[in-house]
Formats: C-alpha cells, structure tokens, sequence
C-alpha cells in the first residue's frame, strides 16, 4: 500500500488517500474533528482496508477467499467476514432472483467458485460507514475506487456532499446526486475496461455500453444492486427496484 | 463534370470552423490550397488527369476525382488488363494504355495520379514530372533512399507541383487535433507512440502463378518495403508534424514470426526513434493479431492524445477520481459537484482515463484494417488540392518534405531491423527542411 495524508486547517480536513487497497485507491475525507482523531480514524480504515485485502481479494493469492477456491479450506473454515460475507451474497442472490450471484458461471475462465467482485468494496464501506459514524464523524467524504462514494453529513461549504455522475466514455454528465448519509454505487464499462461483469444467468459477459448505479443507505447494499442490474433487462430492472425500494436504480446507455 | 461553385466548396477546409482557425496555416502551410479563396481563385479550370497505375487504390482515387468538380479522368494506365478494363468500366471516356510512358506524352494532360506498386514510384514521378506533369504519387516517395533524394532535387529543380497521398495531412481531425497539442492541451510532448496492427495474410489473389510478385508485390522486397513503407509511413509523418523535427537515429527488429508463406518482407516491426532532445517514437506492426487495432497516440506531461480516434486523456483525468477538485474547491470555500465516472474493482492493471473529445467535429475514424481506404479520412480534400494546384501551378508547401522524412524514417527503420544495429540520418541524406 502507498498512501499519503493532506490537511486543510480552515474546516479541520483530512484527506487521506491510499492506492493498493482491494485492487484500487482508497480517498476519505474528514471534517471538523480534531487533527489527531482524523488522523487515527484513517489509519484505522486502512488496517480494515488491508484486512479485507487479505480476506476477500481473488487476486492475491494468499487471501483467504484464493485459499477457499483453491480449496485449501472448506466453506465450515473461513474466518468470520468471510462467513458472513457468503451468507450476505446468498441472501442477495435470493432476493435479485439470481442476478447477483458471487459463484455465477464464467465469473472465472478455469473455474473457482467465488468472487466477490461487486461486493466487498460495498462490505468494506458498509463497516467504514460503522466506524465512522460510531466515532461521531458529522461530516465525512469516502471514494472506494472511484465507484462506491459514501457521503456522511455535508460539505464544508454546502448542504450536501454532490456528485456528477459523468459518462466513462464521453465525459458528459449524465445525473448529480446528494449524499448525506447515503452511498452512491457504479458499475459499467468504460472504453478500456469492459466484459467484466457476467450475468449470473447465462454465464455471458456484458460488453455492452452501459452504465448503472444504485444509491441507498447501505452501502452494501448500494454494490450489490449496481452490479446486479449490470443483468438487468427492463422487467429486471422494475422487479429490483420492487424488492429493495429503499435503493434508487438507474441505468444509463452510454 | 459539374463545375457549381457550391459543389467546389465542398472540398474547401472551413478555416472558421477548425480549432485555431487560421492559425493552422502555419503549422500546416499545405492547407493553402484547401482554402476558399484557392478554390475561388481557378474559377471554372478543370484539371485533366492520368492515372497511373488502376488497382485498388487507384480506383479508390477515381471515385474521389469524379466527386471533385474541378477534375477529370482523361486517361488511364495500367500494365495488368484486369484492371485496366475495370477502371475502364468507371471511366468510359478516358483513353487507355499500357505504358505509361506513353500516356505522358498525351499533351492534353495536366497532371497524374500514381498508385503504382512502390518501386517503380521514383522512376515514374522523375519521367512525369520531366514530361512536364504535375504529380500526385502515392506514399512512400521511393524504395530507396537514393530515389528519394533523387526525387527530391528533381522536384526542387523543377516548377511542377508534387504531391504525395499522405491524407493525414487533410484530416481535419488530425489538422484540429496537432493543433491543439501545439497549443499545450497535453503539455509538453513527451514522446510517440504508434502501432498499426491486422490480423490477415496481406495478401490479394493470384490468378496464376507468374502473376504472383506482381499482384502481392507488398510482399516482395525488390518492390516494397514491407510494413514500414505501406503503413508505417503515414504514422511517423504525424509524429514529425507533432514533434516540428525528425528522429536522429533509430534501432528495431523485424521478423516473419507468422505469415511463413514465401514473402520476404517482416510481418512482426518493432523500431524506436529518438530525437535529438531524447523524446522517442515506439513502433509496432504486426499482422497476426489486431486487438491494438491503429494508434498514433502522442504522448504528453499533461495527458495523452490518439490522433488516430480523435481522443484525449488527461492525467489529473485518472489520478484523482475527483478528489483534486473536491480538495481544490474546499481550499476555496466553494461547494460544487465531485466528477465521478468511476471504474468497478479490479486489479491496477492500466490506469482508465476519460477520453475527451480531440476534434471538433469527426468524420471519420480509421480502425486500420482495410488494404485500400478508409472514408473521411483527408484522402479526398488531397486530391482536390492536387487538381487545384494542376489548374493554378501553385505548389503545396511541405509537402515533398514531409513524404521524404517519412519515407526516410521508414527505410532507415528498415536498414535497422536488417543490419541489428543503431542507425542514424545519414548526412548525405539530410536536406535543408529537416530540423533535427
């Protein structure tokens, strides 16, 4: 992990910015607490970063979930986030009707079984969320790979933190969100990163020029339904927003 | 031919409309002659040519002379019936021949068009232009570099126009797009990078046997330089009009890693560049695989801009996801919108760049697979310059200069990858337009 820490005194902001977390780059911003506490709170989100790492990121291959699909242990061994971590997943292939689903044919080419694509980034925002909220953090800004954006309390100079949703192949804008407590989730293809998400139902791999988010509370729950309506058809689409109508669904052609 | 004003204004280049407007006149003094008051200035003057040389590309020409009101077809050559008789068949009216020495002694002729296999390139432009033709020769200028250099003080002692089908030169998307760069959009130009890859054998079919060296000539050494001289060529002509220079030296291999069919000429080129202040060229051409698809891709401190599609990518564009404006903003007490367009997980592969938009407006872009054309791609305003120049014997600035280099680069790419070693602009080669 690379990381570095800026400090803006008018506001008492932090940024903390680290690559090499889960595969991408990790921004959190904190507002109006003391120095020091924001200063911890970052360290303490980077060591649960790292843990997650070694836990949930297939490609390294001495994390746990590379040991469970190699079979090195059995699902009855795995550590206590990844145990839950699988139920979570099982609850939410039921309740998408098997449009997110972490063992779906064609995740992998050769074949092991879990992949928590789409899901671990939401896990590790979900507890981020926790702590944060637990520390009594009024005001905070969390980037999770530039596509699970959590927004807690407002920015130092609006009512909100706001974010401009742009097109990943023309730039252009294609909505702006408030977050105040709320998580945003994206999920698509971009011009050189495509074919990346598989629908759980055919095995297929979606190359096509799509774009969806999900915005909800649980930031979990954000990642999951973004990358499940990456499958979705229109009736898809509608039977999601009916089972979690707490969750805003879009999906954009772009 | 129709000869509407209307029409003509068609193959003129809107200065007003282009990034930089008039200003690129100056980094691209050949436009003159794509200007309205060029086309205005040759009235109702039809330019009368021969073609030289009616195969593919050849053909290609004469669809875009027959849409160009101020030209006509008079007469058309070829050493192969075949296409002869097809070309003939697009242009009843023009006289036919086999020897194009004797269609340069047609005084009802302006100009000609070559699209001849390369080698024999120079000895028809030095008989033309001697003839007292005006020439537009497909690329490359010559086999050698002795041709070359012949070609060019045969043009220098002579006042025919010449002019060399390398269209970039009048895409407008490469016209808007060098500009900008020179304007400082990606910061400084750090160095090129351009690939041209295919996934096929290069080769047309053969009728007979005998007829083998003559119609897959680009295969054959004797008349083509292979990967670097058909392809190559076009993509280290941007790079020089990107950089203002030409590369000193140059090391490459080459090799015939999949098409093992016989041909001579490498199917697998990889050559750098370098110019005197260090920056670099890094070329690649395959043939047996085509995920890279054609790039020209100049690389800057800022960001990075593919002439060839008509994109740029910002740095700041992949580094930050936002976050610099956020913090920016804060710094200054303003509330405003994060930019997201954020990638899913996934490991730190390549960095993913917005891409923006180079040209204002894109026409056409070149995936690079066909063997003869693409649409929009400058081909045609080219050519229209060429019979502009025909009726007024106004000559397009740089254009030979530019052909030479490039050409130059190509063979001297060439000498590298066959002798393994660093090669460098022989000095008996450089001519005075060259800044290295």
């Amino acid at each position: 992990m690379e990381g570095s820490v800026e400090y803006i005194e008018q506001g008492s902001v932090l940024h903390g910015s680290a690559t090499g977390l889960m595969g991408t780059r990790l921004d959190l911003l904190v507002c109006r607490l003391p120095r020091e506490k924001e200063q911890a709170l970052w360290e303490r989100l980077t060591a649960l970063a790292r843990r997650l790492d070694a836990v949930f990121n297939r490609f390294n291959p001495d994390s746990e979930l590379s040991a469970l699909n190699e079979g090195y242990i059995s699902e009855d061994q795995t550590g206590p986030e990844l145990t839950e971590a699988l139920a979570l997943a099982e609850s939410y292939r039921e309740r998408t009707g098997g449009l997110f689903d972490i063992t779906a044919p064609g995740r992998f080419l050769n074949g092991p079984r879990y992949d928590f694509g789409g899901f671990a980034k939401g896990y590790f925002v979900r507890l981020a969320q926790e702590i944060l909220l637990a520390e009594g953090v009024g005001s905070a800004y969390l980037d999770f790979g530039g596509s699970t954006i959590l927004g807690i309390g407002n920015h130092p100079a609006g009512p909100a933190w706001r974010v401009s949703l742009l097109s990943p192949r023309t730039g252009i804008r294609l909505a702006e969100v408030e977050l105040s407590g709320r998580t945003l989730s994206t999920s698509g293809n971009t011009v050189r990163y495509s074919g990346h998400v598989v629908d759980p139902r055919t095995g297929e791999r979606n190359c096509r020029p799509v774009l969806t988010t999900a915005l909800s509370a649980d930031p979990l729950e954000a990642e999951v339904l973004s990358t499940a309506a990456m499958s979705a058809g229109p009736e898809d689409l509608e039977a999601l927003r009916r089972a979690f109508p707490q969750t805003d669904i879009n999906h954009y052609e772009i | 031919m129709n000869d509407n004003s209307m029409d003509r204004r068609t193959f003129c280049l809107d200065m007003g409309r282009l990034v930089g407007g008039l200003a690129v006149l100056s980094s691209a003094p050949w436009l003159h002659g794509c200007t309205e008051e060029s086309i205005a200035g040759i009235g109702k003057e039809v330019a009368r040519i021969g073609m030289i040389g009616v195969g593919s590309r050849g053909q290609y020409h004469m669809h875009n002379l027959q849409g160009i009101p101020h030209a006509r077809i008079v007469a058309l050559c070829d050493t192969y019936p075949v296409n002869l008789e097809a070309a003939h068949a697009l242009c009843p009216d023009a006289k036919t021949y086999s020897d194009y020495r004797a269609l340069l002694e047609d005084p009802e002729i302006d100009g000609v068009v070559i699209s001849t296999p390369l080698y024999n390139h120079a000895v028809i432009t030095l008989d033309a232009m001697a003839a007292g033709k005006h020439v537009f020769c497909e690329k490359s200028m010559a086999l050698t570099m002795d041709e070359c250099k012949s070609v060019y003080d045969a043009y220098m002692a002579s006042d025919r126009v010449l002019f060399y089908g390398m269209q970039r030169m009048y895409d407008p998307k490469y016209i808007e797009g060098v500009q900008r760069i020179r304007e400082g959009l990606i910061g400084d130009v750090v160095g090129m990078r351009c690939h041209w890859f295919r996934n096929a054998d290069w080769r047309r079919p053969v009728p007979s046997p005998e007829l083998e060296q003559s119609i897959n000539w680009r295969l054959y050494r004797a008349y083509s330089g292979g990967l670097m001289t058909e392809l190559a060529t076009h993509q280290l002509e941007v790079c020089n009009w990107v950089a203002g220079k030409v590369p000193v030296e140059c090391v490459g291999m080459g090799d015939i890693v999949y098409w093992k069919d016989g041909r001579e000429v490498y199917d697998s080129v990889n050559v750098t560049y370098r110019y005197s202040d260090g920056r670099k060229i890094c070329y690649e051409s395959l043939i047996s695989n085509k995920y890279n698809g054609l790039e020209e891709q100049v690389l800057g401190k800022k960001g990075t801009a593919d002439l060839s599609k008509s994109f740029y990518y910002l740095e700041d564009d992949n580094e930050i996801s936002g976050m610099r404006h956020l913090m920016d903003d804060i710094r200054k007490g303003v509330f405003a919108a994060v930019p997201s367009a954020g990638p899913s997980w996934r490991p730190e592969y390549k960095g993913e760049y917005v891409p923006h938009q180079l040209a204002s407006e894109v026409l056409g872009v070149n995936a690079g697979q066909s063997m003869v054309s693409a649409m929009h791609d400058g081909s045609d305003l080219a050519m229209s310059a060429f019979c502009t120049s025909c009726i007024n014997g106004e000559r397009a600035a740089n254009i030979v200069e530019e052909a030479y280099s490039s050409t130059m680069l190509c063979l001297l790419g060439n000498q590298a990858m066959d002798e393994g070693r660093l090669v460098r602009f022989p000095e008996e080669y450089k001519i005075p337009y060259l800044k290295f």
